[in-house]
């Protein structure tokens, strides 16, 4: 092959898959839904029946952005929400309400919870309702208070 | 951006609801916007802050004072700008409460989460 014919052919070949840059820059947006996003956006909704659960690009402390803020997000973290809001117990709390399942049986003391806001993002009606605000393991129930229920901690597992 | 008497007021009374949803009893003593400034390159930015001194008080174990810092960049734009009203202290509330719950259950196996905090006593 002559030199002509190689620089023809190594074109060719960037131009079907583009240069390493463009391409990781492509899959850099890809993999963030939230990028150029205002924090209304739905990164995907989540279901009980028929209530439906937004999860947004919020902002660090709330929504899609939280989560990959504190460097959680991942396939497996995504359906540990889908379980505990499809399946889990609810607890309401003032203007919220978790979603909680325990991922640990006892002796060990280890529940996955989902905290949403089921109104408003204040008087933002576009933001209606603002959905989850967190999730994360934790090594007591949501919405209980250790030293009301005097039950001695487990070990985490 | 600063926080008026009556906003402050009114969040730390809307704060003292989540008392009992704590896993251990925490309290909201005082809340402050703070901005600071972050240099990435030749880019300089600023965000806002929002800090919180809390009391957390751990059966047998007495007292702690915590200082938490809160990004709070777009949230204080949204919820607590001028003109502010009760629905979004409420929200505003709601997600102070979500991350000082957090922060506690947290902060013994994330990092950035023990960061946020910073022991007073």
């Amino acid at each position: 092959m002559g030199l002509a014919q190689r620089a023809i052919a190594v074109a060719a070949i960037l131009a079907a898959v583009g240069s390493p840059v463009t391409g990781s820059a492509n899959a850099a947006a890809a993999a963030n839904p939230c990028a150029g996003r205002s924090e209304a956006h739905i990164v995907k909704n989540y279901y009980q029946g028929p209530l439906v659960i937004p999860l947004r690009c919020g902002s660090n402390t709330w929504g899609y952005r939280h989560l990959v803020h504190r460097g959680r997000w991942s396939a497996e973290f995504d359906r540990k929400i889908s379980h505990a809001i499809w399946r889990g117990t609810a607890v309401p709390i003032p203007g919220g309400r978790w979603h909680y399942y325990m991922e640990a049986m006892p002796p060990c003391s280890k529940y996955f919870g989902v905290l949403d806001n089921p109104n408003a993002y204040g008087r933002t009606p576009r933001i209606n309702p603002q959905g989850i605000i967190t999730a994360y393991s934790m090594d007591d129930a949501p919405g209980s208070s250790r030293a009301r229920s005097g039950e001695p901690r487990r070990p985490a597992c | 951006m600063i926080l008026t008497s009556e906003t402050r007021a009114r969040l730390c009374d809307l704060l003292r609801e989540y008392e009992s949803t704590y896993v251990v009893p925490i309290r909201v003593e005082q809340l402050q916007l703070t901005r600071r400034r972050f240099t990435e390159g030749a880019v300089e930015s600023e965000r806002v802050f929002l800090e919180v001194e809390v009391t957390v008080t751990r059966p047998g174990n007495g007292s702690q004072r915590w200082l938490l810092s809160l990004d709070f960049d777009e949230d204080a734009r949204n919820l607590l700008s001028e003109g502010v009203q009760e629905a979004d202290l409420r929200t505003a509330a709601l997600i102070i409460f979500a991350n000082i719950d957090e922060w506690w259950r947290c902060k013994d196996h994330e990092s950035d989460v023990a960061a946020m905090g910073r022991r007073l006593s």
